[in-house]
């Protein structure tokens, strides 16, 4: 089948890249990241900070059947720049910091301007590089708990 | 481009404010109140129409629009999360712009077992006491009460009469004009002046 391509869905997944990032990264890491970016620009709430939970899904090993892990909260806000009102931000983040929220709401508004280079290389890469380590360090941890099984040949028959 | 117009600035204290306003005007059809304004609205609608989206729809409803405009489609899936449907006949709440073409005969006036299941129309006009006025009587008016909403189609009173005449069945109405709102429930007939 022929693929076309659509510089829209290219757009829209590394959107959705940038706003996982946003919503894995800690709250921490987040609120010094986004210090770099001098004074932030004038916003208006379209959505103030919401605090709900939603119910995360998960596959046992990653193929098995879907099942509800459980819920977890969920903070959302959206937000549009003075600068530039046609521009919305949106943030789904993790946990109930109301401060993060708002601060990857504003970053992913920026992150539709001419500062896009800016914001991913100031906050979305380091965000990123701190997530890859956390993981290499949970996989380090689990690695070296792992145990190899293996059976000898049995010796009758 | 596209624009997204903000909803209630509190929506919990927002939308708790037009729904007294609407359970109010239902409960005493002919009595025109005033509907707390959300921040922004899609341009050509009244304040109160998008007041009333605001607080009457949800993810569970279906609505129905008799104009395309990616903004107003755009505020209702932002912050009401309702489903849009093409075909009138689906809809659970009806936006009319333009009552002189809308199709009132094909919305759902529910079922015996379901009188329910009917359609709720929100019409915006231009005033709601500056046109042909009207005297309407049933549950919730001792007597008769009067009242002059603007509707530009001729037939509508007489549609009116229809709609009345299935009662336990028939759609209800609501009139939005800037910042106030009007309620014609199924139940109440309407008699036009003499001339």
């Amino acid at each position: 089948m022929d693929e076309q391509f659509d510089p829209d869905q290219s757009a829209n997944v590394s959107r959705a890249e940038w706003m996982g990032v946003l919503a894995r990264a800690s709250t921490t890491s987040l609120a010094e990241l986004i210090k770099s970016l001098g004074e932030l620009p004038e916003f208006n709430w379209l959505r103030q900070p919401e605090v709900g939970a939603v119910m995360t899904r998960g596959r046992a090993g990653g193929t098995g059947q879907v099942f509800s892990v459980g819920e977890m909260s969920v903070t959302r806000c959206a937000v549009t720049l003075t600068s530039s009102p046609d521009i919305v931000g949106h943030a789904y983040v993790q946990g109930r910091d109301i401060e993060k929220a708002k601060s990857a709401a504003i970053c992913d508004a920026l992150l539709q301007t001419n500062r896009r280079e800016e914001v991913l290389r100031s906050i979305i890469a380091p965000l990123k590089d701190e997530e890859s380590a956390r993981h290499l360090k949970a996989r380090r941890k689990a690695g070296a708990t792992k145990v190899d099984f293996f059976t000898m040949v049995r010796a009758e028959s | 481009m596209v624009s997204l117009a903000a909803g209630f600035d509190e929506p919990v204290f927002g939308t708790q404010l037009a729904f007294r306003s609407i359970m109010e005007a239902i409960s005493f059809p002919g009595r025109v109140l005033e509907v707390v304004r959300p921040q922004g609205h899609p341009k050509g609608w009244p304040s109160s129409l998008a007041s009333g989206c605001l607080t009457l729809l949800d993810s569970d409803v279906t609505v129905w629009l008799d104009h395309e405009d990616p903004d107003a489609l755009n505020y209702l899936k932002f912050h009401t999360g309702c489903r849009i449907s093409p075909r009138p006949e689906d809809a659970d709440f009806a936006i009319i712009l333009d009552v002189a073409s809308a199709p009132l005969h094909q919305f759902k006036i529910g079922t015996d077992q379901y009188p329910d299941r009917s359609a709720t129309l929100l019409i915006a006009c231009e005033s709601l006491t500056a046109g042909a006025p009207i005297d309407v009587s049933g549950p919730g008016i001792k007597s008769t009460n009067r009242m002059a909403p603007n509707i530009r189609n001729n037939q509508f009173w007489g549609i009116w009469a229809d709609n009345n005449s299935l009662y336990p069945l028939g759609f209800d109405v609501f009139f939005f004009a800037d910042n106030a709102v009007l309620a014609l429930p199924r139940g109440v007939s309407a008699q036009p002046l003499e001339v």
